[in-house]
């Protein structure tokens, strides 16, 4: 009788092991066939000498030399740095107080808001980049606004094929998705905290320096992996609005793709690659994986 | 009463700060693309000269512009239904064990989902060139999976974690086996997530750029031939105004309906 019973959990036991691994398997080699096995030849590739059309298939960590001391590449490097440093923090500047408001003063109306603005950022991303050329262009909406106001004479050329068009797209892209973990933390706190506070006698500034602001601290974290590692690898935006003073990497790596220069281009994204990883492990290692979830 | 005034005026200060910023950064640039859609010029000047839907009549002259459309809708359909059947069994792994492996698994899971999409593309590109397959909508979906297995992971292993694991004891102590009580229980429980999972999946599949631009061959998808024509092809913006008009539209409907009936989460 025991024995039978044994055999049965025994049997349980082992389907529910065979299953875990039969449905987990055909996921794990995906992954391996399609991104960490072209990882490796992508590696491969960034180690042999930069050539057009072919490869050499010879050894040489030149290429990552050449990346970091040839100023066409580094110049490139550090503005791709610059933008999406400059995009991320303005973004937590303006997102907190959307956040504080919808989570702390209206939270009735908080959930629809975000929703309504989540929503007409979902789809059609290139053809919001191109409206923002309508706005920021020469001819467009802000210059002949600023114009007729009589604050300038000329049209400005410094909004349009810039770097402040690509900072300014990159907020309109990730916006809500910056104030929603922020949203989320807010909403979290406890009122009893508030009114214990405000019992003791605290004031609104002292409120905000020492239980607000310290516990938004995860939707500060999740900010790196919502906006300042995607952007890094951002393409489309540097390429409609950026211009010359909004080059980023991406630019760099489709041009020598498309020039079929391989090894300068798998050099590039691996060095991406690394970078985005030890800035991940950073973040995780200090604080958790939480910080992925509020994606 | 000095703070009460004051405690208010934050308020309005606020309220004001929010409304004109999410109107500025998210909805400016979208009414813009409505104005334009109707606006009677083929160049996007700041200036009103008439209503018109011609370019919603035009959308249907251009056959490239029809069939990319198509050409996304192929692919995010392909990208979700695979994505799901390899991204629900390691949600449930991931929340349902402990260790070290466990660990070591989720990383190997979200390496793809925390770089750049771009990395992707170009790992991809260059595996698809070494190995000589020719690319196509095939290989741009095939390197789409590979963020969405992870994606749908991250949706759905917060919600799995929520569950209430009694439930389904309650069912096993009942006599149901395990297929019964997923079929019967945690399925039932868990599918609004997984509809959010394939909603999410379905329109990052549909919108993605970067990853196609990287694997696709001569047929495009929608972003990819949206860039491919913008600033080539003369009086086309307007067509393309046009259709994501439609498209905006539609998808904010179906979502606002979804999530209306519970059916779908977006945070």
């Amino acid at each position: 009788m025991s024995n039978k019973l044994l055999d049965r959990i025994l049997y349980k036991y082992l389907i529910r092991r065979l299953g875990y691994y039969l449905g987990n398997l055909p996921g794990i080699i995906y992954i391996l066939l399609l991104f960490y096995a072209p990882i490796a030849i992508l590696f491969v590739i960034s180690l042999t000498p930069p050539h057009k059309y072919i490869v050499i298939w010879e050894f040489t960590p030149i290429n990552y030399f050449k990346v970091f001391t040839e100023a066409t590449y580094y110049r490139i490097l550090l503005n791709t740095f610059m933008i999406v440093s400059v995009a991320t923090i303005l973004l937590i500047i303006v997102a907190y107080p959307i956040a504080y408001y919808l989570a702390r003063i209206a939270p009735n109306i908080g959930d629809r808001l975000l929703l309504f603005t989540i929503i007409p950022v979902e789809v059609n991303y290139l053809i919001r980049i191109y409206a923002w050329r309508v706005i920021l262009g020469e001819n467009g909406f802000l210059n002949s606004l600023l114009i007729s106001m009589g604050l300038i004479h000329k049209p400005l050329t410094i909004f349009f094929y810039s770097w402040f068009a690509v900072v300014i797209v990159i907020i309109h892209e990730y916006l809500p998705y910056v104030v929603v973990p922020f949203y989320l933390n807010l909403r979290g706190i406890p009122n009893e905290i508030y009114e214990a506070a405000m019992d003791l006698g605290a004031s609104k500034l002292q409120i905000l320096r020492t239980i607000t602001l310290p516990l938004s601290k995860p939707g500060l974290l999740s900010v790196v992996f919502i906006v300042f590692i995607p952007t890094l690898g951002e393409f489309a935006i540097p390429s409609l609005v950026g211009g010359q003073t909004g080059l980023m990497i991406g630019n760099l790596i489709d041009r020598y793709l498309s020039q079929f220069n391989l090894a300068i281009g798998a050099t590039l994204s691996f060095f991406l690659l690394l970078f985005s990883i030890i800035i991940s492990l950073i973040m995780i290692r200090l604080f958790g994986y939480e910080a992925l979830y509020a994606r | 009463m000095r703070i009460e005034i004051s405690g208010k005026i934050i308020k309005y200060i606020l309220a004001i700060y929010t409304g004109l910023t999410i109107g500025f950064f998210i909805y400016f640039p979208i009414s813009i693309l409505y104005i334009y859609s109707v606006n009677n010029t083929p160049y996007f000047i700041p200036e009103w000269r008439g209503f018109t839907l011609q370019w919603f009549l035009k959308i249907f002259e251009r056959g490239d512009l029809l069939n990319s459309i198509w050409n996304s809708l192929i692919i995010a359909v392909f990208v979700t239904a695979i994505s799901m059947a390899l991204g629900i069994p390691p949600s449930f792994y991931l929340v349902r064990t402990k260790g070290r492996i466990r660990d070591a698994y989720f990383l190997y899971l979200m390496i793809p989902f925390i770089i750049p999409w771009i990395i992707i593309g170009v790992a991809d590109f260059i595996l698809f060139w070494f190995i000589g397959v020719n690319k196509s909508l095939l290989t741009a979906a095939l390197s789409h999976i590979v963020y969405s297995i992870p994606l749908i992971v991250v949706i759905l292993t917060p919600r799995i974690y929520s569950l209430d694991p009694s439930l389904e004891e309650a069912s096993m102590d009942l006599g149901a086996d395990e297929l019964t009580t997923f079929r019967k229980v945690t399925f039932p429980l868990i599918f609004p997530s997984i509809a959010s999972a394939a909603i999410i999946t379905f329109a990052w599949s549909f919108d993605n750029f970067v990853i196609s631009y990287f694997t696709l061959g001569n047929e495009l998808t929608w972003p990819v031939w949206v860039f491919s024509v913008i600033g080539k092809v003369p009086r086309i913006m307007p067509i393309i105004n046009a259709t994501s008009v439609i498209i905006i539209t539609v998808s904010s409907i179906a979502i606002y309906i979804l999530a209306k009936k519970g059916l779908t989460e977006l945070f």
